[in-house]
């Protein structure tokens, strides 16, 4: 006989990953009905995950676009109490980091009053929505009869630059908090404090309140749900096996060792799981989104959407399906892995 | 102790020649000791086999007759390592395989024993060739040489333009020439055959019968068939006949009646 036959047994006899992956798609194929089924199971879970969460998420999202409109808003009034009036005034407004409340806080200004804005900003977008752009802060500061600081987001406390010394009317008009009100004092500056980080945080701190009420039931809601599309695959998966008894048993007969069956049930099962979650974390996505647009409007929802803790949240949900439907798959290689070749043979059944 | 060969020497040892082929022959392949297999279904305990002792020489063509339910698939589902009897032993070479662990035994059904089945078995979802390959691969052949030897070997069994055929589409005659084609996959030194032309016309009974038997006799593999079928029996070194789980009676080929072999 050949030399092949002299090998002994221990040599390594792993199946190419292409042949295994090729033999499960066939698999997948014959039986594709079933499949179909399945993958619906985990679609069903995956697209509750994914809805639940990125509810979650928009929600905390809008509430927190609402709180910091209503603060925008508020800023501008204070501008206005303490001006008196806000026509025919012209305001500095210098905005070393625009945070996403500055332009709603400029236009909130520009409504309530015949003003001229001039802006100094890194930012271009803030001058051509609201008002005209200076090249430095003393460009800005020309004729103005006050100065806004909006450095939302600055966190260290910067010094008052040496031009704000000629502004007329010397009030300066803090809607961030990071200056040191005694020194501005000690320049001989009006300085108003309108906006403080304090009053944002309790604007802030709502929202989270809500959320966190009913999130507990929702919890072991999706824990159920994840696992009866686990149990799902499991249940599917065992009939396969059962159903292809005489294949597994063929193939035990023919030399695949323990390890192919387990492999082709696991890589079967990551696949659907895979798909399944895919479908599902779309699915997801937009029953999420519709509900909040319900909520909200669509066009406010489309135009602010908090897109990197989604993304994040839909590579949770991927990583999860998949890892449930692994899972799943562990019973039911095991019983392939037990089942007696001679069942192959049996031509009964 | 001279070197150059003895010319009278070298005669003895052409005379003896016919008796070391045999030697080959005087090998055992397949030992079974009293082996016993039973199945307990529900309540009562089913005796398969109540005790063969069965010697299958290295190269013989032996048959397994008898009636259904008699034992034959249990048997030779012992004898290919795929159950373990519940008393007595199994030898595949000298090697007790119930000393085997599961790799091992892998090993031993992908590399030394070749099986053929009834209902083919082949794998559905499969080409001929992908399921003539499948076995060297388990034997951890490449892609490209599995290929070439598959395409080799259906060709020899005359299935060279099926090749890319999934079994589906194919007649049960080439669908078992197939299945002929993946047991000689890794050139086994024993063929193991259950009722391999029970769902086949005769005509295409016999052209099985007729590779089993050259694979025999050219290759000097041992081919061990269970049948029905009275024309193996004509091709047959030894036929066994199985009655109640036991061995009945062991006919060589010389006895077997030549009127019984003609009944179809």
């Amino acid at each position: 006989m050949s030399d092949q036959n002299n090998l002994v047994p221990g040599q390594t006899q792993s199946v190419p990953f292409s042949t295994v992956i090729s033999m499960v798609i066939g698999n997948v194929r014959s039986r594709i009905g079933r499949s179909v089924v399945t993958l619906f199971g985990v679609v069903l879970g995956a697209s509750f995950l994914m809805a639940a969460g990125t509810g979650d998420i928009l929600r905390a999202h809008f509430a927190q676009e609402e709180a910091d409109r209503l603060s925008a808003a508020t800023a501008a009034v204070n501008v206005l109490s303490e001006l008196g009036t806000l026509d025919g005034r012209t305001l500095a407004v210098w905005v070393a980091k625009p945070s996403r409340r500055t332009p709603w806080i400029l236009e909130n200004i520009n409504k309530l009053g015949d003003v001229k804005l001039q802006i100094y900003s890194p930012s271009s977008v803030l001058s051509k929505t609201v008002g005209n752009s200076a090249g430095d802060l003393a460009g800005a500061l020309a004729g103005a009869d006050a100065l806004i600081v909006c450095n939302d987001g600055v966190d260290d406390a910067a010094p008052l630059p040496a031009a704000v010394d000629g502004l007329p009317g010397q009030v300066v008009m803090d809607l961030s908090g990071v200056f040191d009100p005694e020194a501005l004092a000690a320049q001989g500056l009006r300085y108003r404090h309108l906006f403080g980080a304090g009053a944002l945080g309790e604007l802030e701190g709502m929202p989270s309140v809500k959320l966190a009420a009913g999130s507990g039931r929702r919890t072991w809601l999706i824990v159920i749900s994840l696992l009866v599309s686990g149990i799902g695959i499991a249940n599917a998966l065992l009939m396969s096996v059962t159903e292809r008894f005489r294949e597994i048993g063929t193939l035990k007969c023919i030399g695949a060792q323990n390890k192919l069956v387990v492999q082709m049930f696991t890589i079967e099962s990551a696949l659907q799981g895979l798909f399944g979650s895919v479908l599902g974390v779309v699915c997801g996505w937009l029953i999420a989104l519709t509900a909040s647009a319900f909520n909200i409007g669509w066009g406010v929802v489309w135009s602010n959407l908090p897109w990197p803790p989604v993304i994040q949240f839909a590579v949770i949900c991927l990583f999860v399906g998949i890892v449930v439907a692994m899972i799943a798959a562990i019973y039911p290689a095991a019983v392939a892995t037990r089942m007696v070749p001679a069942l192959a043979l049996r031509s009964e059944i | 102790m001279s070197m150059s060969i003895d010319k009278s020497k070298l005669e003895a040892i052409r005379a003896k020649l016919p008796e070391l082929r045999d030697r080959r022959h005087s090998e055992n392949s397949v030992q079974t000791v009293d082996v016993t297999r039973q199945f307990q279904l529900g309540e009562n305990v089913i005796h398969a086999l109540r005790g063969v002792d069965l010697t299958v020489k290295r190269g013989e063509y032996t048959s397994l007759m008898g009636p259904s339910g008699t034992g034959k698939t249990t048997l030779f589902n012992m004898i290919g390592g795929l159950d373990k009897p519940t008393a007595g032993k199994v030898f595949i070479d000298g090697v007790d395989i119930a000393q085997l662990d599961p790799f091992e035994l892998a090993w031993l059904r992908c590399r030394k024993i070749g099986y053929i089945f009834q209902n083919f078995r082949l794998i559905p979802v499969m080409t001929a060739l992908e399921n003539v390959t499948l076995p060297m691969i388990f034997a951890g052949a490449k892609a490209d040489e599995a290929r070439d030897r598959g395409v080799d070997i259906l060709t020899k069994v005359g299935l060279g333009d099926r090749l890319k055929h999934k079994p589906g589409r194919m007649s049960g005659g080439q669908q078992q020439r197939v299945a002929v084609a993946r047991a000689l996959a890794n050139s086994p030194v024993i063929v193991l055959a259950d009722e391999p032309t029970g769902n086949l016309d005769t005509k295409t009974g016999e052209e099985i019968i007729e590779q089993l038997s050259v694979l025999c006799r050219e290759r000097g593999v041992t081919v061990i068939a269970a049948t029905h079928d009275h024309k193996m029996l004509s091709v047959s070194d030894r036929v066994i006949s199985l009655l109640d789980g036991r061995i009945e009676k062991i006919r060589m080929r010389e006895d077997i009646d030549i009127k019984v072999g003609s009944i179809r």
